[in-house]
């Protein structure tokens, strides 16, 4: 006879080895996914400016380094420099590079888009179409004037790489007609890289586990229907 | 003290509950797998389907092999409740898995329980990328998590039997009414009739900011479960910055502030019963800090030379502290302009709102405006009697669905768990002070976001955190959304297991 102790720490353990073990297995089939041919952006970009984000990090009131413009000429900037010293950048006209996405939310006389400068923009796609993750997205919000607006083909969404695009204008820390918000406000727009369809074939090792796991459910259900019109409630709990 | 073992029956109670839940998360993937057919993305498709498959092959699996008509106790409401968020985030995790977004499972069951508890941190990589119907799933678990796991089982697939203990134990104190699940059906209720309100007027401002069509539908709804459950997570990754509109952020507001209300003070509005807005407790303790917190943020803001027009102060400080009193963690600017742009004082006003949260038996975290107010008439009770002749009585009422006398036990239960909040806040913000990268405030801001299931955010959470702190904020998230009761019982139920006599 086992001793109920062991008994009851069988119990308690089996479903959690049981849910690790289906975990597991889920996980290795989320490593199957193809691992499709990365696409290239085949594009010479601005060397991004040389500006250290960890000498703005402490300038909590900005005002330290306003007489110190960053040296934005020839160069691009990203969002995360822009996030690290807005008030460095502030005001300064700038050049800035990366994937228009989601939608183009138009107002008069022009449109406000996101512009995404992370790698899945500039270097490596979007997910799911490879498994080169590289974190979260960055990006800034652009506003375009109507006949920059006008210019865009496509936008980043699920299954699109959205328009690269170069923008050159005016970074605004406090935009006021954005409720405060930081915003590039654009004066200069050309499309680097059209839009295209990025590939998300059907991952197979994935339809065939979608296809076990209905097979369990239904025989699990099937069982559990059978058995409860013919069996009461566990005797011991009676 | 003895401690008594449970037996193979409290663990077969205990898994065939729990086997309940995980069919209720079933039904919970089997939504966006419907979207996922209709828009043909086969492969978000077929990873809710595997997750939904799982979930009802353990639930019929524990219903097959587990059912039991013995009556469910407290202690075993309290191990359920406990172990629903870590078994049911598990399996929620799945599909995020699968869907290629998330790094490892760590990331995933980080996402799951971010959703479930209704915090809004994210991990998701390349979220402007994501499938509709993965991001409506996401958005979802906000749904799930916000009207309670729990609670969704009690109304879809209602037991009866021991549901208060399971009700009560998922750290809602209000039964608003008799029957417990007539209780979370209203609350479903209320939370459908706002679904419809709340929609409309969001697509209706997203219409006016540009955004019409069928996307705009989609952005409603899924920002409506997020404001309404106090979630926090947004289509995209610019959170509600992404719509630069004055109107969709007081639309937002309002449905934040009405998430943040309890569902015991829904009904006695619903019931017409106005006066109970002057009188509760609740009310008057979330305006006093609203109000208290609101005047710094702004004070800051103004002081740190950011913003300087009456439009920007509102849109952002208003906003973003009130985004973090109720809970919600929606964002009007990149979480790292707060640390870097912000100043001092507005921060830190922004943190205490995370760390108060809004009100009980409501999806907002943190301490809870009741527990703030019980605390502060406490010691003010004290001062009182400090101040009377000897031989006096002291009396202190308070108003919260009906007159009570504030009892020592009451006050005394309340300052507890706020300490322990307190003490959470620290800890989490410890174990991230270990790594030295990044500083005491930003480690503090992160910790107190996590635990208080806020979902703001200064750059720490990032699927490359270490991942040690990962599961802290995990357990943080997990401990701050069943205010500690639950969690502890589940640890004491595990040392009877091993240690108890029977």
């Amino acid at each position: 006879m086992i001793p109920l102790r062991r008994r009851l720490l069988r119990l308690g353990l089996l479903p959690v080895l049981l849910v690790a073990a289906v975990l597991s297995a889920v996980a290795t089939v989320a490593e199957l996914a193809p691992v499709r041919q990365t696409p290239s952006l085949d594009l010479a970009l601005p060397p991004v400016v040389d500006l250290d984000p960890a000498g703005c990090q402490r300038d909590h009131d900005g005002t330290g380094l306003l007489d110190r413009p960053a040296p934005t000429s020839g160069h691009r900037i990203t969002s995360e420099l822009v996030v690290a010293c807005p008030a460095r950048l502030d005001g300064r006209g700038v050049t800035y590079v990366g994937e228009a996405v989601g939608d183009l939310l138009d107002r008069e006389g022009g449109a406000w888009v996101l512009v995404n400068d992370d790698d899945y923009a500039l270097e490596v796609g979007p997910l799911p179409g490879h498994r080169d993750r590289r974190g979260t997205n960055t990006g800034l919000a652009v506003w375009l004037p109507d006949p920059l607006a006008a210019q865009l083909t496509g936008l980043g969404r699920p299954g699109t790489w959205g328009d690269i695009v170069e923008v050159t204008g005016v970074l605004h820390r406090t935009d006021p007609a954005d409720g405060g918000g930081l915003t590039l406000r654009a004066e200069q727009l050309t499309i680097r890289q059209h839009a295209r369809h990025v590939d998300d074939s059907l991952h197979l090792p994935q339809l065939l586990l979608a296809a076990i796991s209905v097979l369990a459910a239904s025989s699990a259900w099937t069982i559990r229907r059978h058995t409860s019109r013919r069996r009461p409630a566990h005797p011991d709990t009676k | 003290m003895a401690v008594f073992r449970p037996g193979a029956d409290d663990l077969r109670l205990i898994g065939y509950q729990l086997g309940k839940v995980a069919t209720g998360l079933s039904l919970l993937m089997a939504v966006p797998a419907v979207v996922a057919v209709v828009l043909g993305e086969w492969n978000a498709a077929t990873a809710l389907v595997v997750g939904a498959g799982i979930c009802v092959t353990f639930g019929q699996l524990s219903e097959w092999r587990l059912r039991t008509s013995k009556p469910l106790t407290w202690s075993h409401g309290t191990v359920v409740v406990a172990l629903a968020w870590l078994v049911g985030s598990a399996l929620a995790a799945i599909p995020f898995l699968l869907s290629g977004h998330t790094g490892n499972l760590l990331d995933a069951w980080f996402e799951a329980m971010s959703g479930l508890t209704t915090s809004g941190l994210s991990v998701i990589q390349d979220l402007d990328h994501l499938s509709y119907s993965m991001n409506l799933y996401r958005h979802l678990t906000h749904f799930a998590g916000g009207q309670g796991i729990v609670i969704v089982v009690l109304a879809v697939l209602a037991s009866g039997s021991g549901a208060g203990m399971l009700y009560v134990a998922e750290g809602r104190e209000d039964r608003i009414l008799p029957n417990i699940v007539r209780t979370a059906r209203f609350i479903f209720m209320v939370a459908a009739v706002y679904l419809v309100v709340g929609t409309i007027a969001l697509y209706g401002t997203l219409h006016l900011a540009g955004l019409g069509g069928w996307r705009g539908l989609w952005h409603a709804v899924n920002l409506f479960v997020a404001a309404f459950d106090t979630g926090g997570f947004t289509p995209t990754s610019q959170s509600i910055g992404y719509y630069h509109s004055a109107t969709v952020e007081v639309v937002l507001l309002v449905l934040m502030v009405a998430g943040t209300m309890s569902f015991a003070l829904h009904y006695h509005l619903w019931a017409g019963r106005f006066r109970e807005l002057t009188r509760n407790l609740e009310v008057r303790s979330l305006l006093v800090t609203a109000t208290v917190l609101g005047t710094l943020t702004l004070f800051g803001l103004a002081r740190s030379g950011v913003q300087s027009s009456a439009a920007g102060l509102y849109r952002k400080g208003i906003f973003t502290l009130l985004s973090a009193h109720t809970g919600t963690g929606f964002a009007v600017n990149a979480g790292g302009l707060i640390v870097s742009d912000w100043g001092v004082l507005a921060p830190a006003a922004i943190v205490l709102a995370m760390g108060l949260g809004g009100m009980a038996g409501s999806t907002a975290g943190g301490v809870k405006a009741l527990r703030v107010g019980i605390t502060a008439k406490a010691i003010a009770h004290d001062i009182r009697r400090i101040l009377l002749p000897d031989g006096a009585v002291a009396v202190t009422t308070y108003h919260a669905g009906h007159k009570r006398i504030l009892r020592d036990q009451v006050a005394r239960s309340a300052t507890t768990v706020l300490l322990l909040y307190v003490a959470t806040y620290l800890a989490g913000a410890l174990v991230a002070l270990l790594y030295g990268r990044w500083e005491a405030s930003e480690a503090l801001f992160e910790s107190v976001s996590a635990a208080a299931n806020v979902g703001l955010s200064v750059g720490i959470v990032d699927p490359s955190m270490p991942r040690l702190l990962q599961v802290t904020y995990i357990l943080q998230m997990w401990v701050g959304r069943l205010e500690f009761v639950a969690a502890f019982a589940l640890v004491g139920y595990l040392v009877a297991v091993v240690r108890g006599r029977r």
